[in-house]
C-alpha cells in the first residue's frame, strides 16, 4: 500500500555553541506507521521533537507536517499535530475536564462533544471531574494523552512515552497508539531509550547516537511485519541437537543452528508453523518459540555498549 | 484570542491565592476602618480650636518678618481653610465614609505587592511546572499567548484595584455613614496654592492616578517573569523595584537625571498634589517617559519570549 509521508524531516540541525546536539537528520514517516526515535540519553531525542514542535529553533533544516513548513505556518501545521513532549503537565489546580476545556479552547473545531468523546477514548470518565493533583501519574499520562487527541491529530508526536508508567499502564497506552495508527492512519513518533519497548511499540525505528541518524530499521514481530523476509526465531527445545536434525531434514535451505538450549532458525513468517509442526511429529519437546530480532539489538548494543553518551 | 484570554481569566480566577489576597485586602480595609472608628474623637469645640487657631497664625503672619514666602503662603492657606470650615459649619475633624476612603487607600502598597504577585507568575509558572510546553505545541502562536496572559494580569489588576475601591467605600459608609460626598478636600499644589474638591471627586481622581502605578508595576513584574522565567524573581524585583525606585527618587532628588527613572514618572497625582520629584518636570514629560518605558518593557518581554529556546527541563 502506498503510503503519503505525514511527517518529513530534512537536515534536521540543532548546534549550541560549538556543540551540535542534532547533525543532519532527514527522514519521513509515513501515515499509520508507530515511528520510533531510539537512542541512549543525551543521543538527541528530545531535542529532535522539541523542534519538531517548535519549542525550540532549528539551527538547520526543516520540518514538513503533510507538506506544511512547521516554521512557515505553525497554526496550520499544529493543527494536525498533538503532542506530549516528556511528561504531560497540567494544571493540577484545575479538574482533568477544566484541563481539557483549556486546550480545546486553543484548538479550532473542538467542542463539548469532542471533549466527552477523547475522555471516554482514554477511560477516565470516573475522575474527569476531579482535581488534577488527585491524579496518579498513569491518569495524569491518560489525560494527557487526551489533550493530545483532541484535535484529531493526524500525526501525534509522545517524548518519552513510557516514563513512570507501571507494567500495565504500559501495555495499555501500547495498545492505544497502535490502536490509532492501523485503523485511524494516524502516524505515531515515540521516543525511548528502551529497545524492549520500542520493539512491541514501533513499526520502524530510527537509532540516534550523539544527534546522528545511525540506522533506520523496520521491526519484524508479527503485527506490521513484512511477510518475506527472513527474521530469526528461537526455538526452545528438549533435545536440541535432535531438532536441529529434524529441521536440516525436512526444511531444506533453511539454516539452523544450536545456541545453548535453544534451536535458532532464519526463516520467513510462513515458514515457523512448518517447523514447529515438524518438530512436533518428530517427537521433540517444544517449550517456547520466540521471535527476536538479534540484528536491531546487535546494533543497539554496539551504540549504547561503548558507553559514549551523546559527546 | 478571546478563547486564550477566557483560558488565562480561568488559570487565575480558578486557583485559591487569588481569592485569598483579595480576602486580605478586604480583611486589612475592615481592619483600619475599626482602628480608626475606635481611636476617633470628635473634638465638641472645634469651632473655637479653628478661630483660636486662625487667630494665631494671623499674628505670625503680621508680626514675624523673618518668614520665609513659602511659610506666609502655606500659613495662609491654612487661615483660608479653616475660615471654610467655620463659615460651613463643617466639622473637619468627623470621619466621613468617604473620607475613609480616601485614607484607606494608603493600603496601595498591599494592593501593589498582591497584583505583582499575579502577574509576576502568571508566565513564568508556565515554565516552573512545565505546562509551557503544552500550551506551546497548540495552535496558538507565543505572541498570541503571551499578549492573552498580559491582558489578563493588567485585568486582574484592574479587578483588583477597583475591589479595593468598592471595599473602601462599602466599609467606609458602613461604619461612618454615607454622607458627605460633597464636602471638600483641601489640598497645595506644587506651588503651595491650596485647592479644594469635593472629596468624592478627589477619591476617584486618586484611584485613577493609583491605577497608572499599578500598570507599571505590573507590567515590570510581567515582563521580569517572560524573561527570566521565575515568579520568585519577578515577583522580588518589581516589589524591591517599586518600594527602593520611590525611596531612591526621593532621596536622590536634587540630581535632574533621577526624572528619567521610571518611578520618578509613576506617580502623575503629584503634577496635582505636592509636585513633581524633581523641580522642571512637567505632566507631558512624565507621560512620554511612562510610553517610552512601556513599549520598551513590553517589547523586551515579547521579543525575548518568543525567540528563545524553551529548553530542556
Amino acid at each position: 500500500m502506498p503510503q503519503q509521508a505525514a511527517v518529513q524531516i530534512r537536515h534536521l540541525t540543532k548546534a549550541i555553541g560549538k556543540k551540535t546536539i542534532v547533525d543532519d537528520l532527514s527522514f519521513d514517516i509515513p501515515e499509520g506507521e508507530v515511528f520510533g526515535f531510539l537512542g541512549p540519553n543525551g543521543a538527541g531525542k528530545t531535542t529532535t521533537i522539541r523542534m519538531m514542535v517548535g519549542l525550540i529553533t532549528k539551527t538547520r533544516g526543516k520540518v514538513f507536517v503533510y507538506g506544511t513548513d512547521v516554521d512557515k505556518d505553525f497554526r496550520a501545521a499544529m493543527n494536525r499535530v498533538g503532542a506530549i513532549v516528556e511528561n504531560p503537565e497540567l494544571y493540577k489546580f484545575l479538574t482533568g475536564y477544566q484541563n481539557l476545556k483549556h486546550f480545546a479552547r486553543m484548538s479550532t473545531g473542538v467542542g463539548e462533544e469532542r471533549i466527552r468523546e477523547v475522555v471516554k477514548l482514554v477511560g477516565l470518565e470516573q475522575r474527569i471531574h476531579d482535581k488534577v493533583k488527585t491524579y496518579s501519574l498513569g491518569m495524569r499520562q491518560r489525560l494527557g494523552l487526551a489533550q493530545a487527541l483532541l484535535r484529531k491529530p493526524d500525526v501525534l508526536i509522545l517524548d518519552e512515552p513510557t516514563n513512570g508508567l507501571d507494567p500495565a499502564g504500559i501495555r495499555e497506552l501500547r495498545d492505544h497508539l497502535r490502536t490509532l495508527a492501523k485503523r485511524d492512519g494516524v502516524a505515531v513518533i515515540v521516543s525511548s531509550h528502551l529497545l524492549s519497548e520500542m520493539e512491541l511499540m514501533c513499526d520502524r525505528v530510527a537509532i540516534i547516537q550523539s544527534g546522528k541518524l545511525v540506522d533506520v530499521r523496520t521491526i519484524r514481530n508479527g503485527l506490521g511485519a513484512d511477510e518475506d523476509t527472513e527474521q530469526t526465531t528461537e526455538i526452545q527445545v528438549d533435545d536440541g541437537e535432535a531438532a536441529v536434525a529434524v529441521i536440516r531434514a525436512d526444511h531444506a535451505g533453511v539454516s539452523a543452528q544450536l545456541q545453548e538450549s535453544a534451536v535458532v532458525v532464519s526463516v520467513t513468517r510462513d515458514k515457523v508453523p512448518e517447523i514447529v509442526r515438524s518438530l512436533v511429529v518428530a517427537g521433540i519437546k517444544i517449550y517456547a518459540v520466540n521471535s527476536v530480532n538479534k540484528s536491531l539489538e546487535d546494533t543497539f548494543l554496539e551504540i549504547t555498549g561503548g558507553g559514549s553518551i551523546g559527546v | 484570542m478571546f478563547k486564550l484570554l477566557s483560558n488565562e481569566n480561568m488559570k487565575i480566577y480558578r486557583r485559591l491565592r487569588t481569592w485569598i489576597l483579595l480576602g486580605i485586602i478586604l480583611l486589612a480595609t475592615v481592619l483600619v476602618a475599626v482602628v480608626i472608628r475606635t481611636h476617633e474623637q470628635e473634638n465638641p469645640n472645634w469651632k473655637q480650636t479653628l478661630i483660636a487657631q486662625n487667630a494665631d497664625l494671623q499674628q505670625s503672619l503680621q508680626h514675624d518678618q523673618q518668614l520665609p514666602p513659602e511659610s506666609r503662603q502655606h500659613m495662609q492657606s491654612t487661615i483660608q481653610m479653616n475660615q471654610y470650615y467655620i463659615d460651613h459649619n463643617l466639622n473637619p475633624t468627623r470621619m466621613t465614609g468617604w473620607k475613609f476612603a480616601t485614607t484607606a487607600e494608603s493600603l496601595s502598597a498591599l494592593l501593589i505587592a498582591f497584583i505583582v504577585v499575579v502577574a509576576g507568575d502568571i508566565v513564568a509558572s508556565e515554565f516552573s511546572t512545565g505546562t509551557i510546553k503544552m500550551l506551546l505545541t497548540q495552535t496558538a502562536t507565543r505572541t498570541q499567548i503571551l499578549l492573552s496572559k498580559y491582558v489578563a494580569a493588567l485585568l486582574h489588576a484592574l479587578f483588583m484595584t477597583a475591589a479595593m475601591l468598592v471595599f473602601s467605600l462599602l466599609c467606609g459608609w458602613i461604619v461612618f455613614g454615607m454622607a458627605g460626598a460633597g464636602e471638600p478636600q483641601f489640598f497645595t499644589d506644587g506651588q503651595g496654592h491650596m485647592h479644594q474638591m469635593p472629596v468624592a471627586g478627589y477619591l476617584f481622581m486618586h484611584y485613577g492616578f493609583l491605577f497608572i502605578e499599578v500598570i507599571f508595576t505590573a507590567t515590570i513584574a510581567f515582563m521580569v517573569s517572560a524573561i527570566f522565567r521565575s515568579s520568585t524573581l519577578a515577583i522580588t524585583l518589581s516589589v524591591l523595584a517599586f518600594f527602593v525606585g520611590n525611596t531612591l527618587v526621593a532621596a536622590l532628588s536634587r540630581y535632574s537625571w533621577v526624572k528619567y527613572i521610571l518611578f520618578a514618572n509613576t506617580d502623575l497625582s503629584r503634577y496635582v498634589e505636592g509636585g513633581p520629584p524633581v523641580a522642571g518636570m512637567t505632566l507631558g514629560f512624565s507621560i512620554i517617559m511612562l510610553i517610552i518605558y512601556f513599549v520598551v518593557m513590553n517589547l523586551l518581554a515579547w521579543y525575548i519570549f518568543t525567540k528563545r529556546d524553551v529548553a530542556l527541563t
